[in-house]
């Protein structure tokens, strides 16, 4: 940061913050017709004791054919609403052990921008919205994450959808990922129709979801990128396919076709699920094929339901040969990897999950989920892949596909709990939750774990809340639960009246026999000024 | 060789397509008595006990409030469960809730909502804030989908499952059904206002209600729910529902301005008005997960 350069930086910041502050002329969260709000007092001979009868009697016929207004609740349109909250104040870094000349020692007058949201509806049928999430200093953007999408609609359903996203996080402040060049990405570019209202089609690129998994999803065969560890319900990004669906009451049939991505117009994968809902239980049966077997075929099998207390979850996969392609090191060059695939025997994959939870009305909860799941195609002992020149062999081979050096373990297991208490009552009352989530891959050894404390200190913390986690991976460098070797990143974060933001966090990287190797620090405190 | 192998296999794959669409044609069956469109099994019945709709019909109140028995305030109870749903018809309507929290401020939320009490169906689409626009959950029967815009991902829960990881319930999400969940341990008689309402205590007879107690305050004449406290195990009094507004639709009444006081926050209140209310048939297409992935973003 030029020293020259932060008046001017403080004054555009300044200047950002008055015009989001304009903003909220605009903004229409939070506002509701007196009618619809409740008293600001209960007063029940106010309530019961007015001089109109309580009940309003409707016509059955009246009801049966039109629709009837209660009250005087009509939406304008053209339609701008703001969200989110902005902000300024100080960001800083300071390495105290093992600092590399690369590594920022400094600290920064910073603005920071949380959810914040546009919409725009000029009428019912269209809708235009864009949120961001920023923290920039005044010689630069430390990060940014841009979201997009149009929503415009024929009818209620013949629509034109398209939505992308710009991501820069090198430091990962604001995701689990690291972004380290700026990011564009077309997330989603597709048309929706239907026939009858019978069959429906969804034609584009698209995101698509298959499994009842939570950390593990065999079955997802159709997805383009990995489940994020530390954020596993996030979206993921998917293929360009044709979509069909054909509901049949809650029963529910599909076909997903992929056409041609390379050229090679006989190249395009197909996908068909039944999902079948019995006594509470919903089965899926589904298949899946691709031309040139890129991806092998299969059959899944997938279920959720309740058995007593406990909801379970399950995806079962047999496929003939297997997606990946592997290494192992030359038996004839020691020192060499050499990469293989196995196409012409089965394989299975399989997954478990079962989820418990208990909410007591004196404010106790405790939930607990546990997922394990058993990858045949998977290698026995995955560290193998932790040696770069193994990788390398990998990403150099002929069928390279991104997957090959993700979930490649063979054996896993996953869980989360969480234990929450309420006390005290009016403005000091208190929730108390401590939880933590952890996975590990048995195949390399690796594991990850996040313990948290939570203290919430008015309604949904709104006075106060205070958050203690410590994000810890343990594992060798490249394995998959610690890919930048054992680390653990202690951090406390402090919110008071939603206005005063309080962020400190630790990453502390440790040698092989946990020695502390280097210690970082990254530091926030922000005035959320702006809120909508 | 290695080609001869890939094409087996890829006849395989499409044989296995095969079977899949086979299998789910087959499945399909024939269409429910009464038309409708598309087939398969007929959803979840309204999973009430045997007699529960016509041992209430004929039953004689006694027409002195002071005379009431546990049994006649259970039946009263259950006239009012009744009489909250559309038994004959579907049902749909605009649902409006503002909270007022003192330290979080005003916060609207608008859902659609469509009934068919007759199947036990229930789907409610979020309207506004238009950040969450599209949100939306589907519960047949013991069923449940949830539906995430964002990942485009179905979540199939039980009624067991809490809410969004908050305190409420997917089993909340069902219609009134106190006179099953309930037993009454105490009546007495008072005044709410303008009206004259007969009051029981009634204790939870299993653990899959939110609040083990519960005092209700039902309007003698029309027999309908005006207000309903809500206890914690130590009879610490959790949250106040009163039900200032109704509207009549043949036998059914509809409570269309709900205001709820919070118990252990005095400043924390919100109120749900309906509009937009209507008893027109819903297309069978709505209650089904390709409806709540299609209208929302």
């Amino acid at each position: 940061m030029k020293a020259r350069n932060r008046p001017v930086s403080i004054a555009l910041a300044a200047a950002a913050l008055l015009v989001l502050s304009a903003g909220g002329l605009w903004a229409q969260t939070g506002t509701a017709p007196a009618s619809q709000t409740p008293p600001a007092a209960i007063d029940e001979n106010a309530l019961f004791g007015g001089p109109k009868d309580i009940v309003t009697v409707i016509d059955p016929n009246v009801a049966a054919t039109s629709v009837v207004q209660l009250v005087e609740d009509t939406k304008t349109y053209p339609v701008f609403l703001i969200s989110g909250t902005a902000g300024a104040g100080l960001f800083g870094n300071y390495t105290p052990v093992g600092a590399a000349p690369k590594d920022p020692q400094k600290l920064y007058g910073a603005v920071n921008l949380s959810g914040l949201e546009f919409d725009y509806l000029p009428t019912k049928s269209l809708h235009f919205s864009v949120s961001t999430d920023l923290l920039a200093v005044p010689s630069e953007i430390l990060s940014a994450s841009v979201g997009a999408y149009a929503d415009l609609r024929a009818s209620e359903l013949v629509r034109l959808y398209a939505a992308g996203s710009f991501d820069y996080d090198p430091n990962a402040y604001l995701s689990t990922k690291t972004y380290a060049t700026p990011t564009f990405s077309l997330d989603e570019l597709f048309v929706d129709t239907e026939l009858g209202k019978k069959v429906f089609f969804r034609l584009g690129k698209q995101r698509i979801s298959w499994g009842v998994g939570y950390w593990y999803k065999p079955s997802d065969v159709l997805s383009l990128s990995a489940i994020d560890p530390d954020n596993p319900t996030a979206a993921r990004e998917g293929p360009f396919a044709f979509k069909i669906d054909m509901p049949m009451k809650l029963n529910h049939a599909m076909l997903y076709v992929v056409p041609p991505i390379n050229g090679d117009a006989g190249s395009f994968s197909a996908a068909s699920k039944y999902d079948l809902v019995v006594n509470g239980w919903e089965l899926s049966f589904a298949g899946f094929g691709r031309t040139d077997m890129l991806a092998r075929p299969r059959g899944i099998f997938t279920f959720t339901g309740a058995i007593g207390a406990f909801d379970v979850y399950g995806e079962n996969v047999i496929l003939y040969g297997s997606d990946r392609t592997y290494v192992q090191e030359s038996s004839t060059a020691p020192g060499t990897y050499e990469t293989y695939r196995v196409e012409n025997i089965p394989f299975v994959q399989s997954t478990l999950g079962i989820k418990y939870s208990l909410s007591k009305s004196n404010g106790l909860s405790f939930s607990a989920h546990v997922q394990g799941y058993y990858n045949g195609t998977g290698y026995a002992d995955s560290s193998i892949l932790q040696n770069s020149l193994a990788r390398k062999a990998v990403q150099g081979s002929a069928t390279y596909q991104s997957t090959d050096l993700t979930q490649a373990g063979m054996w896993y297991l996953a869980g989360s709990t969480s234990i929450s208490g309420r006390f005290g009552e009016g403005r000091n009352l208190t929730v108390v939750t401590a939880s933590a989530y952890a996975l590990t891959n048995f195949s390399d050894r690796s594991v990850r774990f996040n313990p948290q404390l939570s203290v919430q200190v008015g309604d949904q913390g709104g006075r106060a809340t205070l958050t203690l986690s410590d994000l810890t991976a343990i594992g060798a460098l490249n394995s998959e639960y610690a890919p930048n070797g054992n680390k653990t990143t202690p951090a406390l974060t402090l919110t008071v009246f939603d206005k005063l933001s309080l962020q400190a966090s630790v990453p502390i990287t440790l040698n092989t026999d946990f020695s502390v190797k280097k210690v970082q620090t990254a530091f926030s405190v922000f005035w959320n000024a702006v809120s909508y | 060789m290695v080609n001869m192998e890939r094409r087996m296999t890829s006849k395989m794959s499409l044989v296995l397509f095969g079977l899949v669409l086979i299998f789910s044609a087959k499945a399909q069956g024939a269409p429910p008595a009464g038309g409708g469109q598309g087939g398969g099994a007929p959803m979840g019945g309204i999973g009430l006990p045997p007699g529960f709709l016509e041992q209430n019909k004929d039953y004689q109140f006694p027409d002195d409030i002071t005379k009431y028995s546990a049994t006649d305030f259970l039946m009263l109870v259950r006239r009012t469960d009744i009489r909250s749903s559309f038994y004959d018809s579907d049902m749909t309507a605009t649902i409006t809730t503002v909270s007022v929290s003192p330290d979080k401020g005003t916060f609207v939320r608008k859902e659609q909502i469509f009934r068919r009490d007759k199947d036990d169906a229930f789907l409610m689409l979020t309207l506004e804030p238009e950040s969450r626009k599209g949100q939306g959950m589907l519960r047949v029967d013991n069923n449940m989908w949830r539906y995430d815009p964002t990942s485009r991902k179905f979540t199939h829960t039980t009624l067991k499952d809490t809410y969004e990881n908050s305190t409420v319930r997917n089993n909340d999400f069902r219609r009134w059904q106190r006179s099953i969940d309930y037993s009454v341990e105490k009546i007495t008689t008072g005044t709410l206002g303008n009206y004259t309402v007969i009051i029981g205590e009634l204790k939870a007879n299993n653990d899959e209600v939110p609040f083990p107690y519960i005092r209700m305050y039902i309007e003698k004449d029309r027999k309908i729910v005006l207000k309903v406290e809500e206890y914690s195990l130590s009879m610490k009094l959790l949250r106040t529902a009163y039900y200032t507004q109704y509207v009549q639709i043949g036998n059914s009444f509809v409570p269309t301005v709900q205001i709820f006081q919070d118990g252990l926050i005095p400043e924390k209140r919100s109120q749900v008005t309906y509009t937009d209310i209507s008893t027109k048939p819903v297309p069978d297409y709505y209650f089904t997960k390709e409806y709540l992935e299609r209208v929302s973003q």
